[in-house]
């Protein structure tokens, strides 16, 4: 069972439980077969709660395809005109489908009116100061300006459910066909095992790390059977990448969150989060390491930039789901994205703690702010720095990924691990004791230092050495014939 | 091989300075923070963005401070401005086509007679001699007929080119300004209206000349009507007519260039030419054509021009006359 | 994996044009390769024999649509060397300072394509960006942004706007600091230097067998610039010098070609502030079009026999244009013209570097050569 350690305002479980054995009892219990009253009950709740999670999740996943679309534009220099006052207003002279505010019974929208006007004054342009003169009496975008542009996100969705499903004709067409669904089947599987918050979580299992990351391997077979299957060289070639390059990550990735596994001694996702309340520090600050490879594992497991070969559009156009049309190519774009959120909700657990508020015991009132919001914040997070992996860096060639993968992340994998066993068995006293404080600030300490080191590596006086940029190499004028050795 | 000073493949290149100069940029975006010093450029203090240029010549300041162009007094920046109000917050560039046009924040780029736009005719100026439909590459100009009135019938009494126009005959074409052509002429804008110049002249057959009156029966009413001689000036079914295919049109100013009789113009026009058939891009005479007023220096000089040569003409006929006679 | 080819084909976002390039593979490695070149044939040089001299100049900016000024100009260079037409000095510096801008316009929009070939698309955004403050400097001067007209047998089609001056120096020197920016996110990138170090090389001796030139061969260390090695125009007079690299033993690889013309961007902008400083005439002042200081007299026919030749530092080689009059109307039309497109030739040599290195590698290498189809066809 669980260790509740921390109360939670939201006690979603609870509630449903009570709701299902209301109904339950109502029902059941009033019937022949009531000795399944109970059974029937727990059913109907973990039903509910696979539902509810994997619905919050998909809610909030447009948070997160908002967010990387807002900044990839900051990144790239170029901001939406929504972000400047001057867009608020269109049209010149009120030349718009007609000022809303006039369209308004009885007179309520003249205020709004009046506003507009005053604001033209003030924030529009007047030729005679020194401001450009761009806009002048225009009216006001009206009450759509509010809206962030999550429903972007949303209407893509859509579209997708209007577009032709084609299947080529000399395809596979059963494999062609399965493939999608294996790879947004097992992404939504996953779903299931993370926990949003102690009381809000519909898996409990003891098992339920290693269910997660046999159900998240699965995908990599989806997209080679959906490379295969297209009968097209491009996308051919783009499931072989994409198999190798996955397989490849996979073991880093079992062994970095074996790794946490063995500090945290337990196999279940929510008693790792416990683990990390119970003794007071947080996984990263013990496993820098480890969160580092977790999150550069991440990025080459969900295919994004600079790991994105296998889907590389200078290349291969869009790799292996160019035969894809319709919703099962946006079930497949749905499902990168999906997994990129389970791998930034995981690192969110397994390294920043999970639901824990930071410096719980140092800042006042701030249990107040309910669990769920500190997962999602988290994760959140860091999915800022998968977004900034992707407008900072290149993409890199498949057989240097492979190289990195199994000649850098393995045996550094691998070193992790051995410090992980080390802190379990020789650092850490007891069950449910605590960290020494030493430990963790050494240890962040040492990271930092290396981080340091590492990134000033150069030698100023041989890059000084290099001669000057742009160098003639003759001086001579070249001419024909001269070539000729 | 690498000459870039700071280009060698090592971990601080991996993710570090890439990282940074992304980070950096993206920084500068914010209002307020996005200025500080620690942000900009390296190697100077200059701010990245915003940069205070002075991009009007001393010429051009004048010329625009007499147009009361907004475009005084603008700080300008290559690709970021702030206004008075909010200095912190700068605006990305994006032009609200088409409710505010480049023409207004950037005139230099659209000076007339520098941008390569839709062509614009002076027809009254016009005198066929096709150098222009020879000159396109393309075969997009053809010649048309026309009923209007030609420069030398535009004066008025009083004005030193006055009277080397077209005589008023029996049976010719007699045209009177309309009412208020003169303001719709000098408010027409070429760059945003879509459609056709005001029509400046009504048309009608001269019936009878004798006494002082002229009678007239007016194309557009089918009434007949004694007007002043004053009031009325010959006009000509004219051969000096043109119709451009802007479908085969690639802007290349060679027909500009090549008419020696300033009447052929590109204008700043950029948009307005678009339809849903092949047909609707052939550009009859009245959407190409420029008012004569608003190239009223051309109009002058070619006015000044062939006055003084119907001047010379008559002085000649009548030193010829009196030579005969003598 | 059996050998398979792969055809990229005609519609393919890494091109950079409208062309087949069919690649053997064997698993991932490149064994052969075979271009396929011709889609966007439109006949320029049959078309040009049936216009006048001054009317062609239209058309040769539409060789290259990403370099239109260097095109239109090496005709016009070849005409006036058939017509035997005198240039005013004056007429000469404004050429330059079009020809100049219009290159690092080319290359940075080679720049904000390649870019987005190895992986990176916010360098494809910064690169567009600075090329926007070319773009308006060449609408200043030429009339629109893509096909200028500019060049006219004699001299250039108008003079410098009024106030041009000024912004020129403005825009250039911010594009001179924000150069060193794009060089940050790809020069001191490790993920970038390891895509193009060692990546494509390109031997000096080969490609000069083959005919490739201009910022190509001189990434492999030959100093063949035809504006430093035969001068035209007053390139003497300016202070510049060509970039070149210094290549390893093998070659030089797509680094190098990139360094190559960064510097050539560099070089270019320090080139025209040279100019405006040099100006005959000076830089603020403004002549009519027509003014025999910048337009010469010209004659508009040329008798049979007649021939005109000129070689040019295009942004992507050598390109030469040789004309020969004696054509319809008693010569004022040509009767031949012949187009020698440096891309034409380098494709097919680009096309064999690429053996030998992996799938991954062909944008990367196809990219760092440059190709513009639209003067490969003609």
């Amino acid at each position: 069972m669980i260790l509740m350690a921390t109360e939670d305002v939201l006690s979603i479980r609870d509630w449903v439980r009570v709701a299902t054995d209301f109904i339950s009892e109502n029902t059941i219990g009033m019937s022949r077969h009531w000795e399944y009253t109970d059974s029937v009950s727990y059913f109907l709740m973990e039903f509910i709660m696979c539902v509810m999670v994997f619905g919050g999740i998909m809610t909030t996943l447009l948070v997160l395809l908002w967010m990387e679309r807002k900044l990839l534009g900051r990144f790239m220099d170029r901001r939406g005109a929504r972000t400047s006052l001057r867009s608020l207003w269109v049209g010149e002279n009120g030349v718009t489908a007609g000022e809303w505010w006039n369209q308004l019974p009885f007179g309520t929208g003249v205020p709004v009116g009046m506003l507009n006007k005053f604001l033209n004054e003030v924030a529009g342009n007047d030729h005679e100061l020194e401001v450009v003169s761009r806009v002048k009496n225009r009216s006001y975008h009206g009450v759509w300006w509010l809206l962030p542009g999550f429903f972007q996100n949303l209407a893509d969705g859509m579209k997708f459910l209007t577009k032709e499903h084609m299947v080529p004709e000399k395809a596979d067409r059963y494999v062609f066909e399965i493939a999608p669904f294996l790879i947004i089947a097992t992404t939504v599987m996953c779903f299931t095992f993370i926990p949003l918050s102690p009381n809000f979580y519909s898996n409990d299992s003891e098992m339920s790390i290693l269910f997660l990351m046999a159900v998240f391997s699965v995908a990599p077979l989806g997209v080679f059977f959906a490379g295969w299957s297209s009968n097209n060289k491009y996308t051919l070639l783009g499931g072989i990448r994409s198999a190798a390059q996955l397989t490849a990550y996979e073991i880093p990735l079992l062994v970095t969150v074996l790794s946490v596994v063995v500090l945290s001694g337990s196999f279940n996702l929510i008693e790792v989060i416990e683990f990390q309340a119970d003794s007071g520090v947080w996984n990263i600050f013990l496993l820098p390491l480890g969160g580092v490879l977790f999150l550069v594992v991440m990025v080459a497991e969900v295919e994004r930039i600079p790991f994105d070969m296998p889907e590389a559009e200078a290349e291969l156009v869009e790799g292996w789901w160019t035969e894809y049309g319709g919703m099962r190519w946006g079930l497949m774009f749905a499902s990168e994205y999906l997994r990129t959120y389970a791998a930034c909700l995981l690192f969110a657990h397994f390294f920043l703690g999970g639901w824990e508020a930071p410096l719980e015991d140092t800042i006042p009132y701030i249990h107040y702010v309910p669990h769920i919001l500190w997962v999602f914040l988290k994760a959140w997070f860091m999915f800022i720095f998968f977004v900034w992996f992707r407008a900072a860096l290149h993409r890199v060639r498949t057989d240097q990924i492979l190289e990195f993968g199994w000649r850098w992340l393995l045996p550094l994998s691998l070193v992790n691990l051995a410090m992980a066993t080390a802190l379990r068995l020789w650092v850490y006293d007891g069950i449910n004791g605590e960290w020494p404080l030493l430990i963790p600030i050494l240890i962040t300490s040492i990271s930092l230092a290396l981080f340091i080191l590492l990134s000033v590596d150069e030698d100023p006086e041989a890059l000084e050495a290099q001669t000057r940029p742009f160098s003639v190499q003759t001086v001579d004028v070249a001419s024909p014939g001269q070539h000729r050795e | 091989m690498a000459y870039h000073k700071h280009a060698t493949p090592n971990f601080r290149n991996l993710i570090v300075r890439p990282m940074w100069i992304t980070l950096k940029a993206a920084l500068r975006t914010i209002p307020i923070i996005g200025r500080s010093k620690f942000l900009q450029s390296h190697g100077t203090s200059k701010p990245y963005h915003g940069q205070e240029t002075n991009l009007l010549s001393d010429a051009e300041r004048e010329m625009y401070t007499a147009q009361a162009h907004p475009v005084i007094g603008q700080t300008y920046a290559p690709d970021r401005e702030t206004t008075e109000l909010f200095p912190h917050f700068e605006r990305p560039v994006t032009v609200m086509y088409p409710y505010e046009r480049l023409e207004e924040m950037e005139p230099w780029l659209f000076v007339p007679g520098n941008y390569n736009g839709r062509i614009g005719v002076i027809w009254e100026t016009c005198t066929a001699c096709k150098a222009c439909v020879r000159i396109c590459p393309n075969d997009c100009l053809h010649m048309e007929t026309e009923t209007r009135v030609n420069v030398l019938d535009m004066t008025e009494e009083g004005d030193e080119h006055h009277g080397f126009g077209v005589e008023l005959e029996v049976g010719g074409i007699a045209a009177r300004r309309l009412e208020g052509s003169e303001e719709a002429a000098a408010n027409f804008q070429l760059s945003t209206a879509h459609e056709a110049p005001p029509e400046e002249y009504e048309f009608g057959e001269v019936i009878n000349l004798t006494g002082d009156t002229i009678s007239v029966r007016w194309n557009a009413s089918g009434t007949v009507e004694d007007v002043e001689a004053g009031d009325v000036v010959g006009a000509e079914v004219d051969i000096v007519s043109g119709r451009i295919d802007l479908g085969r049109c690639m802007f290349c100013g060679l027909c500009m260039e090549s008419c020696p009789f300033n009447s052929f113009f590109m204008t700043n026009e950029y948009d307005g030419m678009s339809g849903f058939t092949r047909e609707d891009l052939w550009f009859e005479a009245d959407r190409t054509r420029v008012l004569p007023v608003q190239h009223a220096e051309a109009v002058d000089i070619e006015l000044a021009k062939r006055a003084d040569q119907a001047r010379k003409k008559a002085e000649k006929a009548a030193a010829k006359a009196a030579k005969s006679e003598a | 994996m059996a050998e398979m080819w792969i055809s990229m084909g005609p519609q393919h976002p890494m091109t950079h044009g409208l062309w087949t390039l069919k690649v053997k593979v064997d698993g991932e490695t490149v064994v052969d390769t075979e271009p396929d070149l011709g889609y966007i044939h439109r006949g320029v040089e049959k078309i040009c024999e049936a216009r006048d001299f001054t009317q062609i100049t239209p058309y040769a900016d539409r060789l290259c649509y990403a370099s239109a000024n260097t095109w239109s100009h090496a005709y016009i260079y070849a005409a006036e060397d058939l017509l035997e037409v005198e240039v005013p000095e004056r007429a000469e510096y404004i050429r330059m300072v079009a020809v100049e801008l219009q290159r690092v316009a080319s290359h940075l929009m080679w720049l904000g394509a390649y870019c987005p070939d190895v992986g990176n698309l916010t360098g494809m955004v910064w690169c567009l960006r600075e090329r926007e403050m070319m773009m308006d400097l060449l609408q200043e001067l030429g009339g629109s942004r893509m096909h200028y007209n500019f060049p006219r047998i004699g001299g250039v089609k108008r003079d410098l706007p009024i106030g041009f001056a000024l912004r020129c120096r403005a825009k250039l020197k911010l594009f001179l600091e924000r150069i060193q920016e794009y060089e940050a996110i790809l020069d001191e990138s490790t993920i970038f230097l390891v895509r193009t170090q060692g990546v494509g090389y390109a031997k000096a001796e080969e490609m000069i067998n083959h005919g490739v030139s201009g910022p190509n061969v001189r990434a492999a260390g030959h100093n063949y610039d035809v504006r430093w090695a035969h001068p035209y125009s007053i390139y003497d007079e300016l202070d510049w010098e060509p970039s070149v690299e210094r290549p390893s033993i093998k070659g030089s690889d797509c680094y190098d070609r990139y360094r190559v013309r960064v510097e050539e961007m560099r070089q270019s902008a320090l080139m025209i502030l040279d100019g405006l400083d040099k100006m005959p005439g000076g830089a603020d002042t403004h002549y009519q079009s027509g003014d025999p200081a910048i337009l010469g007299k010209a004659p508009a026919r040329a008798a049979e026999g007649q021939t005109g030749f000129h070689h040019f530092e295009d942004s992507r080689g050598e390109s030469m244009f040789y004309l020969a009059g004696g054509g319809d109307g008693r010569g004022k039309h040509p009767y031949r013209v012949s187009i020698r497109s440096p891309m034409f030739i380098t494709i097919p040599y680009a096309s064999k570097c690429m053996i030998g290195y992996k799938i991954a590698d062909i944008p990367a290498i196809m990219g760092s050569f440059d190709p513009c189809i639209g003067e490969t066809d003609r």
